[in-house]
């Protein structure tokens, strides 16, 4: 449905350019969670900007298909991007992001986007969907953003982005910024869509809580390259990059766990000016002289590391 | 000895009461632990600790003195005991000077080390953060420095003036992910070396991480509503804000995440924190509250191992199920 070939990103900054995706391969599989982790600066909003067609405006495509269906998105026209967006591919910003308008309600916006494109009458679509994310549809329709709760202005966004029924999902950050408990609970939530609906979902995060809780498959990003894609289980049991395995057990867990290694801060890699071979290898642990020279591919395992191939 | 007390402190911030009286005692050498949502009180307990809040009842007490006694100044020394890092070090840090400009000022105004030293004791405590060859570091403004190397340097700006106390608001919630727990490795050194710890965090796994062996306390709406041990509050809650809390944080385990079910709360919204609810202040919320709650508040009471407010902690224990 959803497939990402060789796709390369740069932004334009003052004195040259920064490659924030380098030759990126992706398949979404249909009725799927997929999650996209790393930390900030990996490329993940880059990779779902590319998607929808709404990368910033420094941004520089330099190479690769992004293909819906068959079709190339990167060359698809304004208009039918626009048609693409909300109709069959929505997205759940953070809404502490002033994702809502402040001068409209929230029934308004919802019932707007509707008209925007030519679907009939949403009203009675929007209090079913208003129910589903556990909101009172006559109190909510009539407010105005502040007058919501974060949490409730978060659950209403994604009834909104449910509003055109679309085949495809994307989760920018849905919790960030909320309490545990407000979490939680959207967490359930978007469990029910997704198991009702079986949509095909992007879940954009970097709280493993959230893709421990939602995601079949995790894709983990480092400074613009698929380190490792796997299914979700295994890659919280055995993750295998390297890069992957210090994400995962960085995160101390409450219940005290404490398969945990403390790493020093390496150096980052420049992304103004991309080194030669593996880019993760300034930092890594494992890291051997083929890897200051030679690029490691995805592959067919799925893992981009010399250390990991047979 | 006490290195500082709260006794009875209430904190008004404007129409918010942000601390309802707290009591605290800070032990030489020891972690203190501080957890609870945003708006909880925690960075207000942090500042007030800090002597930064002048209560409008109770007592901050530093070393068995009230600093805000009437006519009382407080000697260098005394300040010069408790130190701070931020959460956002990016704020924390001057902008135009550099890292080693920012951290001799303070040796160099409280004339902590001779003139002539002043260079090799910033190199010094640099190299003790890793962040070396520390020339390199001293020389850099902090724009230059990356979120974990700039939180070392607030760390480290904290440790140079060999405090007694170091108060951690959020240290490492805007570091990432991969670079935090180094840092919480240094202030366990830190701490190996004596210095006591406050650590104030919204993140309960970083909190048994950091805190492991010592004492935690938990806030809601500007009072401590359970403390004990780390170990024994996050295995074994008696408050059902704790417990909702730990329910609706999934394991780090696909398999067992995706099977978790939230404590049913009767309400999600944390109150307004201008009207505190009446009787319990989680009362609200709570799906076990009974009429008792809503008239009466509980006090910090000592059950097992651990101090819990709520009325009926004993009748919660195991798998709760209360009469009506």
């Amino acid at each position: 449905m959803l497939s990402i070939q060789n796709l390369s990103i740069d932004y334009r900054v003052p004195g040259g350019a920064m490659s924030v995706l380098r030759d990126v391969s992706l398949d979404f599989e249909p009725g799927k969670v997929t999650a996209l982790i790393g930390e900030s600066g990996s490329g993940k909003t880059t990779l779902t900007g590319a998607v929808l067609g709404l990368l910033a405006s420094n941004a520089r495509i330099l190479g690769g298909r992004v293909s819906w269906k068959g079709e190339n998105l990167l060359e698809a026209s304004p208009e039918r991007l626009r048609r693409f967006r909300w109709r069959q591919a929505s997205v759940v910003f953070q809404a502490a992001q002033g994702a809502w308008n402040p001068t409209l309600s929230i029934g308004r916006q919802m019932l707007d986007c509707c008209r925007d494109h030519g679907v009939e009458a949403g009203r009675e679509r929007m209090e079913r969907l208003l129910r589903q994310v556990r909101l009172d549809p006559a109190r909510v329709a009539s407010s105005y953003p502040h007058q919501l709760s974060g949490g409730m202005r978060q659950r209403a966004l994604i009834a909104m982005a449910l509003m055109l029924d679309p085949e495809l999902l994307i989760l920018d950050e849905p919790t960030t910024a909320l309490d545990l408990i407000t979490q939680s609970y959207i967490f359930d939530i978007l469990a029910d869509i997704h198991r009702e609906r079986e949509l095909t979902a992007i879940l954009v995060t970097h709280d493993l809580a959230a893709v421990a809780r939602l995601a079949d498959r995790v894709a983990v990003l480092y400074a613009g390259t698929v380190c490792e894609l796997a299914e979700a289980e295994s890659v919280f049991e055995n993750p295998r990059h390297p890069y992957s395995q210090i994400l995962l057990r960085s995160a101390p867990d409450v219940r005290g766990d404490l398969r945990l290694t403390a790493t020093g801060d390496g150096k980052p890699p420049d992304l103004r000016q991309r080194p030669p071979g593996c880019i993760f290898a300034s930092r890594c642990p494992e890291r051997i002289e083929l890897c200051l020279e030679s690029e490691p591919q995805l592959g067919s395992e799925m893992v981009a590391c010399h250390r990991r191939k047979p | 000895m006490k290195l500082v007390e709260l006794r009875g402190t209430h904190i008004q911030l404007g129409k918010v009461q942000a601390m309802r009286g707290v009591d605290l005692a800070i032990e030489e050498g020891e972690i203190i632990t501080v957890v609870g949502e945003s708006g909880c009180g925690k960075s207000t307990l942090g500042r007030a600790v800090l002597g930064l809040l002048s209560p409008s009842e109770g007592q901050v007490l530093y070393q068995g003195q009230d600093i805000f006694a009437p006519g009382y100044r407080m000697p260098d020394s005394l300040r010069l005991s408790v130190q701070v890092v931020h959460q956002d070090s990016y704020a924390s840090l001057n902008p135009v000077r550099t890292i080693g400009q920012q951290l001799a000022a303070p040796l160099r105004r409280h004339n902590l080390v001779p003139r002539a030293q002043v260079k090799a004791r910033v190199l010094e405590v640099l190299t003790e953060m890793g962040l070396t060859p520390a020339d390199f570091f001293a020389s850099k403004v902090p724009f230059q420095l990356s979120g974990g190397q700039r939180q070392r340097v607030s760390l480290a700006r904290a440790a140079l003036l060999k405090p007694k106390l170091i108060v951690a608001d959020e240290p490492v919630s805007g570091v990432d992910a991969t670079l935090r727990l180094a840092i919480l490795e240094l202030m366990r050194r830190k701490n190996a070396e004596g210095i006591a710890f406050v650590y104030i965090t919204h993140d309960l796994g970083t909190a048994r991480y950091l805190g492991r062996g010592g004492r935690m306390l938990v806030m809601y709406l500007g009072q401590v509503i359970e403390s004990g041990p780390v170990e024994t509050l996050l295995d074994d809650p008696l408050h059902p804000y704790l417990q909702a809390l730990l329910a609706a944080l999934p394991p780090l385990d696909p398999r067992k995440a995706k099977l978790v079910a939230p404590l049913p709360l009767r309400s999600l919204d944390m109150p307004d924190a201008t009207r505190p609810p009446s009787g319990c202040s989680f009362h609200p919320r709570c799906p076990y509250a009974q009429g008792r709650c809503q008239s009466e508040p509980p006090s910090l009471r000592e059950v097992r191992e651990q101090f819990v407010a709520c009325h009926f902690a004993e009748k919660l224990e195991g798998k709760p199920e209360l009469e009506s």
